[in-house]
């Protein structure tokens, strides 16, 4: 049927107006010319003299580059449209969609919701990657006790760019590429609510890259991740287009959280109630909407940063009035919440893989939900906990342990909930499984040691510690980059035909996870003798355990170079796996393989949960 | 081949649904606009509570109107030393005169709305109404630059070099007034596309109720003023 559609309609011949010709290299130019003029205005009408002349020449040039690239790919040719009355024709739309057009749309302003959670895929890896080049320099950095691999000033950009990417980097991971390309299919949807908001939220984020490549380029950044004032207010012009790029991402985040939303409460096929959601579903909405909650807030706390560098207002300036701790509560009334962002969306994923893998329905679907709340609601209550050692409201000391503490309950269901699941199934070990034990073991060490942490006593003494640094990597990448890699597993055959080689992925499991422990339980004991973190060199004392994270590190980034070869290989010519090798019964395995352009033929009608596993 | 177009036909939703799923995703980006806004607040009423050192209205520097930063050179070479400035409140006055002209132009949009959606002759009121009232945002945008430039600035020396600052009051209203603007300008574009889509027909009678998504937006925006000017205009002072 889709295949006479295309035949018939003659949306290749002329639909897509000026949008024909932008893809992604009239963005890259656009962008490039745009930044240059921007550059070239701002040297020319600012007063060189001026304070903050610099950093106001940097900001202007990167909101050059960032509307020029956008410019460039065709995100504002819609809003030009609609503000004329030219709205898009059905042939437009045809041709957004990518109809008809092979691989170029990868490289357009593609509507399609399969094209850009591929696309998302790919800016996941380069997120991903450039941030994991950057940890290998850290970790040879700290190989020996005096080892210079990179001058100070460069490691210290390092970490804080390193932190960026990796944080950007797994928001994204999972969200961006499932939740685009998975999610409109399991609730039974055409597409995403908000098609090109869905291509918007994929460039901006592209546009964003290249900012936080730069900062390091133009350098001399000793803020961290945490962008700690008054050191940002003291860094190089890098911070600028630091905080640019992450004031462009909150823009992406925010669009695709809208979409995300509206499309899981909106666009539900018939019969598709709220309980039959697959809890991937659930998982996206819940992080989508605490998004919308934290980002704004980087937001600010970004901006406001910037305008203290370039206008001299002295919101974090304390010797103008400010104070670094509203800056410290600004970031972490985000920074706490976004971990949440980031957890949620991979635990959905595996806990689908685990129903799936253990052939059981998903223990207790309702305890899970009402576990994904309580996160959300109580994530927005323990930001202090990051703050504890301050001196910021020493008499808050007490609640925050305790919302901190509490937090732990939810997280302990969900975690419980996934055990359940397992339980006694009947366990098919395939890979994405594999990936799924990696995660129970790993994040238990993570959950355990953050209880630690939330008490104060304890965090008295390890915060700002190398203990902090192993609890949120057992975290970030025992937990989330486990979960992430299970979902590529699991979706991988369903985006290629193909299954992603099983031999390979198990060597690169193995590696990873060893590597995992390897890196960072040396990383617990280096912290607990009381190494302090980010620094780039140490006393002798934490000679061993240092050498063994690097060794461990090591291991990781040949565990994941093994799985980008699985990866490129299999995507090329991996074993064909048909429309449901996993045979699973969420609607995404329902479908053909190539998913058509319109998912479904007829639209389906539900009438029972995806769990029935076991039952008939 | 008859079957075809039903399919087809059934890919486009009823204006209803479509319209009921555009509702949610304003009101979303309502949301997260009521954060972005609540974290502006709290970081005023912050920097208020903390007064450092009774930093909130008060700056220790040369009062820069017009002055260079060699003057204050001058003056420190001299042996002088740098005045602490008392400020006063920006004019309550003028602030709520800005809440007014938004108000105002949020209602005539409002208002077109309501005509529009009355009967198909109201399409003409609709475009004149919007014009208007993208008028008054231009008008809104122009007066809060006046606002803003009455904040005052100081020169300060500092680390070797002369800086150029603001207070910590002054510093969150030159953000607030800022956010305003990008606000302001925002609604202008959708007031004034609104009376272009209207006048070449594609925002009708029958449609009303895309301008409808556009009033909720500017209608949270009006009360955003109000709350932020009754905020600021209250609780100033040390
Ligand atoms: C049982 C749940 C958890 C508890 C009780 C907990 C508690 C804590 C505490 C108290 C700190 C502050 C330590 C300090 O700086 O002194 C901390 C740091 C951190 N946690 Fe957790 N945590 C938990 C789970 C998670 C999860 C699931 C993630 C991420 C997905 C995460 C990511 C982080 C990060 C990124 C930091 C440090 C940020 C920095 O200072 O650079 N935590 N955690
Ligand atoms: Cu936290």
């Amino acid at each position: 049927m889709t295949s006479t559609l295309t035949s018939h309609a003659p949306a290749h011949t002329s639909g897509g107006g000026a949008l024909r010709r932008l893809n992604f290299v009239t963005a890259l130019i656009g962008g490039v010319l745009f930044g240059v003029l921007a550059w070239w205005l701002a040297h020319t009408f600012l007063d060189a003299g001026g304070a903050g002349y610099s950093d106001q020449v940097t900001v202007l040039t990167g909101c050059g580059w960032v509307v020029g690239f956008l410019l460039g790919i065709g995100a504002l040719t819609g809003p030009g449209k609609w503000f004329t009355g030219r709205d898009q024709t059905h042939a437009d739309e045809m041709y957004l969609a990518g109809k008809d057009l092979g691989r170029k749309r990868y490289f357009q302003y593609t509507t399609d919701h399969k094209v850009v959670g591929v696309q998302y895929i790919f800016a996941t890896m380069a997120l991903l990657g450039t941030g994991g080049i950057l940890a290998m320099g850290i970790r040879t950095n700290l190989l020996t006790p005096g080892n210079h691999f990179v001058n100070q000033q460069v490691y210290n950009g390092f970490l804080g760019v390193h932190g960026m990417l990796m944080i950007l980097g797994l928001i994204v991971a999972v969200a961006g590429p499932w939740a685009n390309f998975v999610l409109p299919i399991q609730v039974g949807a055409r597409d995403m609510a908000f098609p090109r908001l869905n291509a918007l939220s994929l460039w901006t984020l592209v546009a964003a890259i290249p900012l936080l490549l730069g900062s390091l380029a133009i350098g001399a950044m000793d803020m961290g991740w945490v962008t700690q004032a008054p050191i940002a207010n003291q860094a190089g012009i890098g911070f600028d287009l630091f905080a640019m790029s992450i004031i462009t991402f909150t823009i992406s985040t925010t669009v695709a959280g809208v979409n995300t939303i509206c499309t899981v409460l909106t666009m539900r096929t018939k019969g598709m109630t709220m309980e039959r959601l697959p809890i991937f579903a659930w998982a996206s909405i819940f992080a989508a909407g605490l998004g919308l909650y934290a980002f704004p807030f980087f937001l600010v706390v970004m901006s406001l940063n910037l305008a203290d560098r370039m206008v001299g207002t002295s919101f974090f300036v304390a010797s103008g009035g400010g104070t670094g701790w509203l800056q410290e509560n600004l970031f972490w009334l985000m920074g706490h919440p976004e971990v949440y962002v980031i957890l949620l969306p991979a635990v959905g994923a595996m806990l689908e893989i685990a129903s799936v893998f253990s052939r059981k329905p998903l223990f207790s679907y309702r305890t899970v939900i009402g576990g994904m709340a309580g996160l959300c609601g109580l994530s927005a209550l323990v930001w202090a906990h990051h703050m504890f050692t301050t001196g910021w409201a020493p008499t808050l000391g007490g609640p925050f342990m305790l919302t901190t503490e509490l937090i732990s309950i939810p997280t302990g269901v969900i975690f419980l909930v996934m055990l359940g699941t397992i339980w006694r199934g009947n366990i098919w070990m395939r890979l994405p499984m594999v990936w799924v034990f990696g995660f129970i073991a790993n994040f238990i060490v993570g959950g355990i040691t953050g209880i630690y942490l939330s008490d104060i006593p304890v965090d008295n003494q390890m915060h700002g510690t190398m203990f902090v640094v192993a609890h949120f990597h057992y975290v970030f990448v025992g937990s989330v980059l486990f979960g992430a890699i299970a979902a590529l597993c699991y979706w991988f055959p369903k985006v290629t035909g193909r299954y992603l080689d099983e031999k390979m992925g198990r060597i690169s499991f193995w590696l990873v996870f060893i590597g995992t422990h390897v890196t960072f339980l040396a990383m617990f004991v280096s912290g607990m003798r009381g190494m302090p973190r980010r620094y780039s060199s140490y006393s002798m004392l934490f000679e061993h355990t240092n050498f063994v994270s690097t060794i461990g590190a090591y291991m990781i980034m040949a565990g994941m170079l093994v799985l980008l070869g699985a990866f490129i290989v299999s995507w090329r010519s991996g074993e064909p796996s048909g429309p449901n090798p996993w045979n699973a019964k969420s609607l995404e395995w329902m479908v053909p393989t190539p998913v058509p352009l319109e998912n479904f033929e007829v639209l389906p009608v539900i009438t029972s949960d995806p769990y029935t596993y076991g039952e008939a | 081949m008859s079957d075809l177009h039903v399919e087809v036909a059934a890919h486009h939703e009823a204006p209803e649904i479509v319209d009921h799923r555009q509702r949610l995703g304003i009101w979303l980006f309502i949301g997260g606009d009521v954060v972005t806004t609540g974290a502006l607040i709290f970081t005023y009423l912050y920097l208020r509570a903390v007064n450092t050192n009774g930093s909130w209205m008060s700056v220790v520097g040369l009062p820069a109107n017009g002055r260079s930063a060699s003057t204050l050179q001058g003056i420190l070479d001299d042996g002088g030393s740098m005045i602490k400035n008392i400020e006063t409140p920006l004019s309550a006055g003028f602030a709520w005169l800005l809440v007014a002209v938004l108000v105002a132009s949020v209602g005539l949009y409002w208002l077109g709305e309501v005509r529009l959606r009355s009967s198909a002759s109201g399409r003409s009121a609709f475009i004149a109404l919007s014009v208007l009232a993208g008028i008054g945002l231009i008008a809104y945008i122009v007066l809060s630059i006046v606002q803003l430039r009455q904040v005052p600035q100081y020169w300060r020396a500092e680390n070797d070099s002369m800086l150029f600052i603001y207070s910590t009051y002054g510093s969150c209203m030159l953000a607030l007034g800022v956010s305003a603007i990008i606000h302001a300008i925002i609604l202008a574009f959708l007031s004034f596309g609104s009376a272009t889509r209207a006048a070449v027909g594609v925002l009708s009678h029958e449609k009303w109720y895309q301008a409808r998504l556009i009033r909720y937006f500017s209608v949270w925006v009006a009360l955003a003023s109000v709350v932020l000017t009754l905020v600021v205009t209250t609780l100033n002072v040390n």
